[in-house]
């Protein structure tokens, strides 16, 4: 049950700010060499005294040698702040140049310049690369090994595809090729919906904020309950504050449908060109129509939460689309994409779980702002099969389990996380209303709901989602 | 020769040099600890092996404090007891 809590990032600090304590503990290490004067020229006083005057001293060490201790302690401290800003930055440029290509130049330079100066630096980076690396591709076939003949064979098989399917691709290891792929389809993806999408509107009603991540998680439109009923894709939640602003947080489902079967703006089918980074994507297309349906609009603050193939929707949201958004929150995510800096972004992954393992280790950086996290949990670590992983690790439940347990913690990190909901928390209203994929061509207006539909809708509003 | 009275006044300069090394090492050591609230790490485990870090360089710190002004105290009950005599 063990959480582990990152930034999916090595980078432990910013490499500026860790040069600037080091200067900082160099300028109190310095205030030593005062003492040390002092203490000097206090011996050459006591070197004046007459004899039967003279004091023996019986400590185990002089002021001196604990002021010398000290002071290089202090040095040896700022050294190595110092080794390790070269460290983390030198990762950062590695990843930097890997997501964008050459750039202007100036990142070449820079990483040649702290090489130069520092090559423990690279030998450093290299160590934290490694185990960045561990996690992903090959790697991850070794770490799977403990699973057992047949779960290793499994993930062999899989991830060897992975790994073909990336070098013949040209797609490179984790995120690393994400930036690229999002620049390349820039111009050919709309902002905001661009044509009519057909889908079936239902107006949930009133509702409130989810109270957590756990809760939150849960209203993501799945297969696992009754709620909203089997063609439900995606849930929007409208947020009226009182100072006038509106939000508005989109819960995006996964694949539906057996996998052989098309026509669903979600089947599995359309995995593939999200995957892939293709701009044509028929769930992206219904989640801005969606948006555009409960009255969102270009520059409209938006939330985006997700699961599976909803993740890469969600994420693109962030990156593609012309609303403002704030939070992308990503559940059993085959890709983990890096959402921008100015975005949160809260990834949940399950070690145990073969479409998180798609992510082939994620990226390096962090995938957004500093209150970014991703939460990794083996989900069963009693399963060693893919039976097990297909159905227990890559399910909602499952993952609102581990977002539960994320809460419950005690991580200092959590903090921001409540923060958030408490925020959504405080508005006026909340609306919700769920689009469902049409069956055979809809009129847009959802009609006769089942009466499952109804029971989850007031069970939603009355705090189960 | 030096009276007993010369040797407690250099006794006296003594215990003000010690002080002021003493006061030296205990500004050191403050601005130490104030580079623990000060480091915004991303992640937890670096930031808690950062604060053992640091206790450790204030533990010494602090025993150099704690030496300097033990010297001090000696110094300066040395020269009152050459002053008295």
């Amino acid at each position: 049950m063990t959480l582990e809590v990152s930034q999916g990032s090595v980078v432990a600090v910013d490499p500026d700010e860790l040069r600037a304590i080091a200067n900082r503990v160099r300028g109190a290490a310095s205030l030593a060499d005062s003492a040390l004067d002092h203490i000097g020229r206090a011996n050459a006083i006591q070197a004046q005294v007459p004899a039967e005057w003279t004091i023996v001293w019986a400590d185990v060490m002089t002021p001196v040698q604990r002021c010398e201790w000290w002071q290089d302690d202090a040095v040896r401290l700022a050294d190595g702040l110092d080794a390790a800003a070269d460290a983390y930055e030198v990762i950062e440029l590695r990843v930097l140049l890997q997501m964008d290509g050459a750039g202007d130049g100036s990142e070449s330079r820079r990483l040649e310049g702290i090489l130069a100066r520092n090559p423990a630096a690279g030998e450093a980076a290299d160590h934290l690369w490694a185990a960045w690396e561990a996690t992903s591709g090959d790697g991850l076939v070794e770490n799977w090994m403990g699973a057992g003949v047949m779960g290793a064979y499994v993930m062999a098989l899989l991830v060897g595809g992975i790994r073909r399917f990336r070098t013949t691709g040209g797609r490179r290891a984790g995120s690393l090729g994400e930036p690229g792929r999002a620049a390349r389809r820039s111009g050919r993806v709309p902002g905001t919906s661009g044509r009519f999408v057909d889908m079936l509107e239902q107006r949930v009603g009133a509702t409130t904020a989810p109270t957590g991540l756990a809760s939150s998680v849960a209203r993501i439109p799945n297969g696992e309950t009754e709620a909203f009923g089997e063609k439900a894709r995606v849930r929007i939640d409208k947020y009226a504050f009182p100072t006038g602003e509106e939000r508005f947080v989109v819960y995006i489902s996964g694949s539906r449908g057996a996998p052989w079967k098309d026509g669903d703006p979600f089947d599995w089918g359309n995995n593939v060109g999200l995957y892939l980074g293709e701009a044509e994507s028929e769930g992206y297309d219904f989640v801005l129509e969606a948006l555009e349906r409960a009255g969102a609009q270009e520059g409209s603050f938006v939330d985006v939460n997700g699961f599976s193939q909803g993740t890469m929707v969600a994420q693109r949201i962030a990156t593609d689309s012309d609303f403002r958004v704030g939070h992308v929150t990503t559940i059993g995510a085959p890709v983990r994409m890096p959402v921008g800096e100015d975005v949160t972004s809260i990834a949940i992954a399950h070690d145990d779980d073969p479409v998180a393992a798609l992510s082939d280790g994620g990226s390096p950086a962090s995938l957004g702002d500093d209150d970014s996290l991703l939460i990794r949990r083996t989900y069963d670590e009693a399963a060693t099969g893919l039976r097990e992983w297909k159905v227990g690790a890559h399910r909602v439940s499952a993952y609102e389990q581990t977002a539960r347990l994320f809460e419950q913690s005690g991580d200092p990190r959590a903090e921001s996380v409540r923060e958030y909901y408490a925020q959504l928390g405080r508005a006026s209203s909340v609306e919700s209303f769920v689009y469902h994929a049409p069956e055979g061509g809809g009129n847009g207006a959802f009609s006769a709901p089942p009466s499952a539909v109804s029971d989850a809708a007031a069970a939603s509003s009355a705090g189960a989602g | 020769m030096t009276t007993n009275l010369e040797a407690a006044h250099l006794f006296w300069r003594a215990h003000d040099e010690m002080c002021a090394a003493a006061d030296a090492m205990m500004m050191a050591k403050s601005l130490a600890m104030g580079l623990q609230a000060d480091m915004a790490w991303r992640s937890p485990t670096a930031a808690q092996q950062f604060s053992a870090r640091i206790e450790e360089l204030l533990d010494l710190g602090h025993h150099a404090v704690g030496s300097c002004a033990g010297t001090a105290n000696t110094l300066l009950e040395q020269g009152n007891k050459a002053a008295a005599s």
